[in-house]
């Protein structure tokens, strides 16, 4: 062995032929412990590390779902700035308009005329016969008022009239629902004078009065006929606002000249503020009802 | 045992309760199972099957609330459904306990029969009586398929309810 070492110190290191021999012999299995070594180290630092893995994973996850949630928030936000910037026109047009904005929330699958439900009701100031317009037009009035939800009927309906004028003509009628040609989309305008100047394309807008405030669009004539009786004309229109398709509306919570012509609640009495005998000036003056009873 | 039937009772009925409010408010989104622009009246074959399938009491408080859904759903006046399916069902429940065999064929005869009053009552009430021109486009176009799709999902609706009943019914037999 001492001779050994002193051949080792003689040579200054060099590896001799028996320590090449060994260490010939002996590196597999240095290789093979050593990737053993390495592959249990890995493990066993891969084992302790888990816990550190699992907790930057959960919290990546809550990152993620925060983003997430933002994404939501700034989608939500998104919306309704559009929806906002919309109606900003009306009420800079009106600034004594009140809007309360609400989301439809169901539609009653019996109604043939397209009436649904909105999630607004008396707790957020809606009140019966306030009108609802989508940023196209007006679509209808309140009918029911719940707490937290309410009821619209849509311009299709044949109970609700609206007094309106042609922005062209300035000829004056009604405008109401009518069976067939709701299934159609449309409604119409009655009591036009025979000798009316309105033509196709013209725009309707609302006269104005107790329910309606003056000059919210309704819609655009599509044809003219002539009445049964033939003593006036009505036109065919075509509502701005897409009833059917509508999912977020305003209500218009006061106005100007609300109510002021209001004497009775026609809900409560019962009695019904049918137009169907007013003539053209009694819609310029007030000719906006809602027929009660339904 | 008692315990046991009273906890498979309650979810029973839980179960039932669930299916009615998922039902309404498959009822009134707009274009959910819409075909050609028809919606059936989701929670009257219900209200039926469950009339059908369980006692009195629970078709005539099925009934009622079925009805309240209709009414609070719709623009008729709000009792009208309540009344007319709380009687209806209650007279089902009596029929199928006492007379009349519970299978789809009396599934659709019960659910037609109350389907079929509460729309011809309605139409008339709400629309026949007020003069609206062209009144029978609504009847064609609207009431009778409203009403055919209806009582089609009757079978499905007994089914269903036969299925909730024989789970948790055998649950406490065990």
């Amino acid at each position: 062995m001492c001779a050994f070492m002193l051949r080792a110190a003689y040579t200054e290191g060099i590896a001799i032929f028996t320590q090449r021999a060994i260490g010939a012999i002996a590196y597999p299995f240095q290789k093979v412990a050593a990737e053993i070594s390495s592959g249990v180290n890995n493990m066993l630092q891969g084992h302790l590390r888990t816990e550190q893995l699992r907790e930057e994973n959960e919290q990546l996850k809550e990152e993620v779902r925060q983003l997430r949630d933002q994404m939501v928030d700034y989608e939500s936000i998104k919306n309704e700035n559009q929806l906002y910037q919309k109606f900003l026109d009306i009420k800079e047009q009106n600034s004594d308009f009140e809007f309360c904005p609400a989301m439809v929330i169901g539609r009653d699958a019996n109604s043939q005329f397209g009436s649904f439900i909105i999630d607004k009701g008396s707790l957020q100031g809606v009140d019966k016969r306030d009108p609802v317009i989508t940023s196209d037009g007006l679509i209808g009035v309140i009918e029911e008022v719940g707490l937290t939800y309410s009821r619209v009927i849509t311009i299709y309906d044949p109970s609700l009239n609206i007094g309106a004028y042609i922005s062209r003509t300035r000829d004056t009628g009604i405008v109401v629902g009518a069976v067939d040609l709701a299934q159609e989309g449309q409604c119409k305008m009655t009591y036009l004078p025979r000798d009316s100047g309105a033509a196709i394309g013209d725009m309707i807008l609302t006269s104005g009065g107790n329910i309606f405030p003056k000059g919210l669009k309704i819609g655009t004539i599509k044809e003219i006929r002539q009445e049964d009786h033939g003593v006036s004309l009505y036109a065919v229109v075509e509502p701005f606002a897409s009833v059917n398709d509508a999912k977020d509306v305003f209500v218009i919570t006061s106005f100007e000249g609300q109510g002021i012509l209001i004497g009775e609640d026609l809900g409560q009495t019962g009695e019904k503020q049918s137009e169907s005998s007013a003539d053209s000036n009694a819609a310029e003056e007030d000719s906006s009802s809602v027929e009660a009873g339904q | 045992m008692i315990r046991k039937k009273q906890i498979w009772t309650t979810i029973k009925y839980f179960l039932y309760i669930l299916i009615l409010f998922i039902l309404y408010a498959m009822q009134t989104t707009a274009g959910f199972f819409s075909l050609f622009g028809i919606r059936p009246i989701w929670v009257i074959p219900f209200a039926v099957a469950v009339s059908m399938c369980e006692d009195v009491v629970s078709a005539a408080i099925f009934g009622l609330l079925s009805g309240l859904l209709c009414d609070l759903g719709s623009r008729s006046l709000f009792g009208f459904n309540g009344l007319l399916l709380l009687c209806g069902c209650v007279a089902i429940s009596l029929l199928s306990f006492f007379l009349i065999k519970v299978n789809w064929k009396s599934a659709f005869l019960f659910g037609g029969a109350l389907a079929s009053v509460r729309a011809l009552l309605e139409f008339f009430f709400f629309y026949f009586i007020w003069g609206y021109e062209n009144i029978q486009l609504i009847f064609i176009q609207s009431v009778l398929p409203m009403l055919v799709y209806t009582i089609l999902l009757m079978p499905l609706f007994l089914l269903l309810v036969q299925k909730i009943k024989e789970k948790c019914d055998s649950r406490w037999k065990e």
